[in-house]
């Protein structure tokens, strides 16, 4: 537990020296963020409110959606691949420690950057460009930030399992940021569900995308009754664990498969 | 006390036979013809606590598929390995706890960070305890002299440097056998030297099991008691160095130099050349000893110089690699010819 926790301070402490980065992400998200707040101003052309949601949820939603995508970056995928590719996987493994353990680590300790360096930032310059994205009411927000913990579980595990495919395949190409566009799109980060097809949407419901983004966003902006909260939260919570599950079992297959590159 | 137990350890790949030209990787899409290769073929040693073992072989011998099994890296197809009585596939964990591994050419030091953060880092993963973190870490400055560069980033460091991190974040957690791959590869004479030396004296304080794999055979002359040599995935020799060095080239020559042109035969040893005052001898040592020989020649006439040729090392285990390649025989021409230089 300690080796976790020394691997996320000195992430942070790494992070903290590339300023350059920094400034480069805040102003590439800000743009981000106008042209969506662009994009729902144009749609929504004056109309009060469609399928129940007022244009400054949705202002609100999109900021705090903007926002989540930065603090919802995973390295794993790309340190899986890398590692397996250099052939370092192997020094990882001669440690007594889950590598996974570390790696989730450091993803935590680059939130936690991500957190003061880009998420601050940002709600600041949003809130001086749209106004406050305040939360529906405090109850929504202890409850978003469950949900939020949550969802960051799912997407590290899926972003986890996706990083060991290189196990397997060695070089996955542009398989990661094809994955990136359909998350983004399937999980609701960009569209909310509600304005899916009702077809589409009653199959997204069913996949565990939606818990990643649009289930911490709508009960940030108050979508959802306290039952539906709970139901809903639950629910997500099964996926988590089948999804663990589905990891445990997978890391066990691909620690038996390793194959080293390189001598 | 052994330390290490392998008993008919074999790996087996399977290898995806991949056609040439663009119809046959077209083809592979769609046919693939597997083929297994031996890497590791039925191998078995023991070594003991406290020894230090050169492991060599020429390259794709299995040298390195062999360490990784050791290590619990990598599953063996079958047989069996006992590190202090503990398997480590079946318990990788508690064995690698136990267990120091450099690699030359890939460091284990973190790159953005500085030498002595990814110390602390290791200290917290091995779970090290504060006092002993401190007396190892005194004792290893003591070797290795790291105080100098404890705060440099890693990616500041010269190789050699590294190569001295690398080695204390090996002991750090005093483990007692220590897997060293090709630890001078690189490495200026002055580095290479240091590190033998390290080698050398951690062995000795801490009488750490050390098995080395390298191309260098300085480094197995300066520093292993016992050497298993491998080669297509079967031990070929195994011994010490002096064993290996009579078996292979039993062979030595004496040049004499006489204070007149005068030829003087033995019976025990050959007379190669002679050119004027000058007699080369060829001599086996396991029937006489150089001593004898001059002192026996220097009764018929007065003697004014002698120097003793050896077979080189490089080319005795040439040989040695050579030798299981073509059933068996040794090519001795070979050693010979590098004793006329």
């Amino acid at each position: 537990m300690k080796a976790f926790l020394f691997v996320t301070k000195i992430r942070i402490q790494s992070a903290l020296a590339y300023r350059f980065n920094v400034i480069s992400t805040i102003l590439i998200q800000c743009l981000l963020m106008f042209a969506m707040a662009c994009f729902w101003n144009a749609a929504y052309g004056g109309t009060e409110s469609v399928s129940g949601v007022r244009e400054q949820d949705m202002l609100t939603y999109t900021m705090i959606s903007v926002i989540m995508g930065n603090l919802l970056t995973m390295g794993v995928e790309g340190r899986i691949e890398s590692s397996v590719k250099s052939g370092s996987v192997a020094l990882d493994m001669l440690k007594p420690v889950n590598i996974y353990g570390i790696y989730l680590a450091e993803d935590l300790g680059d939130m936690a950057v991500a957190l003061f360096q880009i998420a601050v930032p940002l709600l600041m310059i949003g809130t001086a460009m749209f106004g406050f994205p305040a939360p529906a009411s405090a109850g929504c927000f202890l409850f978003f930030l469950v949900s939020f913990s949550i969802g960051y579980l799912i997407n590290w595990i899926l972003a986890a399992l996706l990083g060991m495919c290189a196990f397997k395949v060695i070089s996955m190409g542009p398989v990661r940021n094809v994955k990136g566009f359909i998350m983004k799109l399937l999980s609701g980060s960009v569209i909310p569900l509600w304005f899916f097809p009702e077809r589409f949407r009653t199959v997204l419901e069913f996949l565990p995308f939606v818990n990643i983004y649009q289930l911490p966003l709508g009960i940030y902006i108050g979508q959802y009754t306290l039952e539906e909260m709970v139901r809903r939260t639950a629910l997500q919570m099964f996926w988590c664990a089948a999804l663990w599950l589905i990891f445990q079992s997978v890391q066990k297959k691909a620690a038996a498969a390793v194959l080293i590159q390189g001598g | 006390m052994d330390i290490i137990k392998v008993s008919h350890l074999v790996k087996e790949y399977k290898k995806i036979k991949k056609e040439m030209g663009l119809k046959g990787a077209v083809k592979n899409l769609f046919v693939q013809d597997a083929e297994y290769v031996r890497a590791v073929d039925d191998i078995s040693f023991e070594i003991e606590k406290g020894d230090i073992v050169a492991y060599i072989g020429p390259n794709g011998a299995g040298k390195s598929t062999t360490v990784k099994m050791l290590s619990g890296i990598m599953r063996p197809t079958s047989g069996e390995i006992l590190i202090n009585g503990i398997s480590p596939q079946k318990e990788r964990k508690r064995v690698v706890k136990n267990l120091g591994v450099v690699f030359g050419q890939r460091s284990q030091l973190n790159w953005n960070l500085r030498l002595g953060e990814t110390f602390e880092l290791l200290k917290r993963i091995y779970q090290i305890d504060g006092a002993l973190y401190e007396k190892n870490i005194k004792m290893l400055d003591e070797i290795f002299q790291f105080r100098d560069f404890i705060d440099t980033p890693v990616r500041q460091l010269s190789l050699g440097q590294r190569m001295r991190g690398d080695l204390a974040a090996a002991m750090l957690h005093s483990p007692e056998i220590l897997f060293l791959d090709e630890p001078t590869i690189g490495l200026d004479v002055e580095a290479k030297y240091s590190v033998r030396k390290f080698i050398k004296e951690i062995n000795a304080r801490s009488k750490t099991t050390i098995i080395l794999t390298t191309h260098d055979l300085g480094d197995v002359q300066e520093l292993c008691r016992r050497l298993i040599i491998i080669n297509d995935g079967k031990i070929i020799e195994d011994g010490s160095l002096d064993e290996l060095v009579d078996r292979i080239a039993p062979y030595r020559q004496l040049v004499i130099d006489f204070y007149h042109p005068i030829t003087v035969a033995h019976p025990k040893a050959e007379l190669v050349s002679v050119e004027e005052a000058r007699a080369v001898y060829k001599f086996r040592k396991d029937e006489i000893t150089a001593a004898q020989l001059i002192e026996d020649i220097s009764h018929t006439a007065p003697i004014k110089e002698v120097g003793l040729r050896e077979a080189k090392i490089d080319d005795i285990i040439r040989t040695a690699y050579r030798g299981s390649a073509q059933d068996g025989t040794l090519h001795t021409d070979m050693v010979h010819g590098a004793l006329r230089n």
